[in-house]
């Protein structure tokens, strides 16, 4: 029997899409925060589709695990971009390149 | 005797060697006297075990110590062969070496490396010793190297003058060549035999005279075995092609001098030959080759003594003359001859360049035409110089003239091809001999005094430490010969050197006596005795003449008649200028090369890679700018490659 791709996914993979480009090209670094967020929700969304479409409850599970860590992610991630804001008085993406040192 | 004593002989030079050498900078003037009575030691169990040897009960024994090397073929023990040649070498390398000792006691007084040169006079002892006792060829060896490596240690000794160290390098290198010979002689006797011990060497050799096993007499393989082992003795023993570091070996202090050319290092090649004769005689090719190069380094060496100016030269050309007459014994076959010439020339020229020494000591000169008149000054160094150069030149009874007439008549009555043609090449060396030696004789002690005035306000006789083993070498010049008078005289108890070698050489006489036809003829001997003593005074004469009665006139005159033999031996046949523009020139073009290689080739390949690496880095590098958006497309390139090739290839 064929499978059928459910619409949600295809909407996951745009959502991911979006978010992929935007981290690429946003300079602002809470911009690019706030895609990277965009990629997680586009992943859970798979998450979803894919546990309900394939009658498997374990994806949902792992959107749990997900979603809570994205969450802890985002206030540890918040907290950095005030400090290096404290600290130099703008967060674009491209001044940030200690790494390279 | 048993064998600890036997230990003792060349451990206690080592312990010298080691007491000077680490201790010595606290022990000052104080380890030289322990070098001095540890070599004693060794002359002490030395002479009793050769009055035994000579006079006594005696068994040749061997003394094994251990295994060294053990490896399936190979099995090689560190162990000593103590029978009556030992003997022989043992009583003159010890003694000698102990008056050495004795003299650089007060030779090197107050030179800032008093201890550096007794620790290496110490391990130079000991060298020769492991060499004289060694029971196999690669324990001989060992001793071969060490005098070899100490020889350069101390012709180099001087290391600020400007000549010292190259002479050092020279001698090192020379010998290399000669070692190398030696090292192929070794490997095919082991490859043929799977032994090295010298026994069983000497039993094969016996068994190949009479036809059997791969030394067979006169066969392709015995031949060029021997002929390299004397490459290595040409190198050690100073002959042509490899003489020319011997006299420049005189660069290094005078006592180190005296000990290489009459105790250590140079007798080596000479003992080598005589301990392995029962295999050169399976050779006569091999055996006429040592005659011929040897008579003619006689000579060469004898001609070139004769004009050269500066004392300490003289006597190490008459070195290499002299020890041209011991291989021309060998050469023939007369091994025992060789040997007794080897042991009367240690005493004469050990005292001679002692002499040379307490001279340059003294006079702080060594130019025959700067020196002089010094008779009445140093008396003692005058009259025991005097003497050694009468032994050497071969005055009558004395000690020199007993083993050198032997040699000549050995070449005359010996039958070998060109004995003839050999014969007279020796006597007029013969005659060289007394000529050159007394000229540096002459122009040293007797005449006008040529010094310049402060120097010879300063000209005083050495210390006893000096003089003492100056005497008693003298005394050992006048009367060694009596432990081998002429075979003429009877066969008894006064063929004391010939009777005493008779075990060792037996197998080499067994040979003889099937294949050469020696002659016999007492009264022809007698003539020819005569005829060398009357040569030895007419030499006496001629330097007499040239150097004090028509001085300086008659001297320039004969240089001007005979101008071209006199450039000839004044620039010493031009060897060292031959050896200087073609062998070491070819040598320094391969050296050339090498480095143009070097930095061309393999410094290119290297520096091909580090400039790869470096422009690899630099692209690589550019991909790391810290950018983080720049690591997230790069990623996502990564990731959608690995997994497209993961679905590409399901």
């Amino acid at each position: 029997m064929e499978y059928m791709i459910p619409g949600n996914l295809v909407v996951a993979v745009m959502i991911f899409a979006i978010g992929a480009i935007g981290i690429m090209w946003r300079r602002d670094a809470i911009t690019i925060f706030m895609c990277i967020e965009l990629m997680f929700n586009a992943a859970n969304l798979g998450f979803i589709t894919l546990a309900q479409s394939l009658g498997k409850p374990e994806g949902v599970a792992v959107f749990l695990f997900v979603i809570t860590i994205a969450a802890a992610e985002a206030a540890v991630g918040l907290a950095l971009f005030i400090k290096i804001f404290d600290d130099r008085e703008n967060i674009e993406a491209e001044k940030l390149d200690l790494l390279k040192r | 005797m048993n064998g600890f004593l036997i230990v003792l002989i060349p451990a206690l030079p080592l312990a010298a060697f080691l007491i000077n050498g680490l201790f010595g900078r606290w022990l000052g003037r104080l380890g030289g006297w322990i070098a001095v009575a540890c070599m004693g030691g060794s002359a002490a169990i030395s002479i009793p075990l050769f009055i035994r040897a000579m006079w006594g009960g005696f068994t040749p024994f061997n003394v094994t110590l251990w295994r060294w090397m053990s490896n399936g073929a190979i099995d090689i023990t560190i162990g000593f062969r103590v029978d009556q040649l030992t003997c022989l070498m043992l009583l003159y390398v010890t003694c000698v070496s102990f008056m050495v000792f004795l003299y650089s006691m007060g030779y090197m007084a107050g030179d800032p490396g008093f201890n550096r040169f007794f620790s290496f006079l110490g391990l130079f002892d000991f060298s020769m010793l492991v060499l004289v006792l060694g029971d196999s060829l690669p324990v001989v060896f060992i001793g071969w190297e060490g005098v070899g490596l100490c020889s350069y240690l101390l012709i180099g000794y001087y290391m600020d003058l400007p000549g010292a160290p190259d002479a050092g390098k020279k001698a090192f290198i020379v010998n290399r060549i000669g070692d190398f010979g030696f090292l192929v002689g070794m490997m095919m006797l082991f490859a043929a035999l799977g032994t090295l011990d010298i026994q069983k060497i000497i039993l094969a050799a016996e068994q190949g005279a009479a036809g059997v096993g791969p030394l067979a007499y006169g066969g392709a393989f015995v031949t060029v075995v021997t002929l390299a082992l004397f490459l290595g003795c040409t190198g050690k023993s100073a002959q042509i092609p490899l003489f020319t570091w011997l006299p420049d070996a005189m660069a290094g202090p005078t006592p180190v001098s005296a000990l290489i050319h009459a105790a250590t290092m140079v007798t080596a090649g000479v003992y080598l030959v005589v301990r392995m004769s029962g295999l050169f005689v399976l050779a006569p090719a091999t055996m006429t080759v040592i005659a011929g190069v040897a008579a003619a380094t006689a000579f060469v060496a004898g001609s070139i003594a004769l004009t050269q100016q500066d004392i300490k030269k003289v006597l190490a050309y008459s070195t290499v003359s002299q020890l041209g007459f011991m291989f021309l014994a060998c050469g023939v076959g007369a091994f025992g001859a060789g040997i007794f010439h080897v042991f009367t020339h240690s005493f004469f020229k050990a005292c001679l360049f002692l002499g040379a020494g307490s001279v340059i000591h003294a006079a702080h000169a060594q130019d025959l035409d700067h020196l002089g008149g010094l008779r009445k000054y140093m008396p003692v160094t005058a009259w025991t110089f005097c003497i050694a150069c009468a032994s050497i030149a071969g005055l009558p009874l004395l000690a020199g003239f007993v083993s050198k007439d032997e040699i000549l008549w050995s070449v005359f009555a010996s039958g070998a091809p060109g004995s003839m043609l050999l014969w007279i090449i020796a006597v007029i060396t013969a005659l060289m001999t007394a000529v050159y030696s007394f000229r540096a004789y002459f122009m040293t002690f007797e005449g006008t005094g040529r010094l310049s005035h402060d120097k010879q306000h300063h000209a005083h006789e050495s210390p006893w430490t000096m003089t003492v083993p100056l005497v008693l070498l003298a005394f050992g010049a006048i009367v060694a010969g009596a432990l081998n008078l002429p075979g003429v005289f009877g066969e008894g108890t006064w063929r004391g050197v010939n009777n005493l070698l008779e075990p060792v050489l037996e197998p080499a006489r067994k040979v003889a006596e099937a294949h050469a036809h020696e002659m016999h003829s007492p009264s022809l001997e007698l003539a020819l005795m005569a005829l060398s003593g009357v040569i030895a005074i007419a030499g006496v004469a001629l330097a007499y003449r040239y150097t004090l009665a028509k001085w300086p006139e008659g001297a320039r005159r004969l240089a001007k008649r005979f101008r071209l033999l006199y450039k000839i031996s004044l620039y010493r046949w031009w060897w060292d200028d031959f050896y200087m523009k073609y062998v070491a020139g070819g040598t320094w073009g391969l050296a050339k090369l090498a480095t143009w290689f070097d930095r061309w080739v393999i410094d290119g390949i290297m520096h091909g890679i580090a400039g790869a690496a470096s422009l690899g880095s630099r692209f690589i590098r550019a991909l790391q700018n810290g950018q983080a958006q720049a690591y997230v497309l790069i990623f996502l390139l990564g990731a959608n490659i690995v997994i497209g090739l993961i679905i590409w290839f399901k």
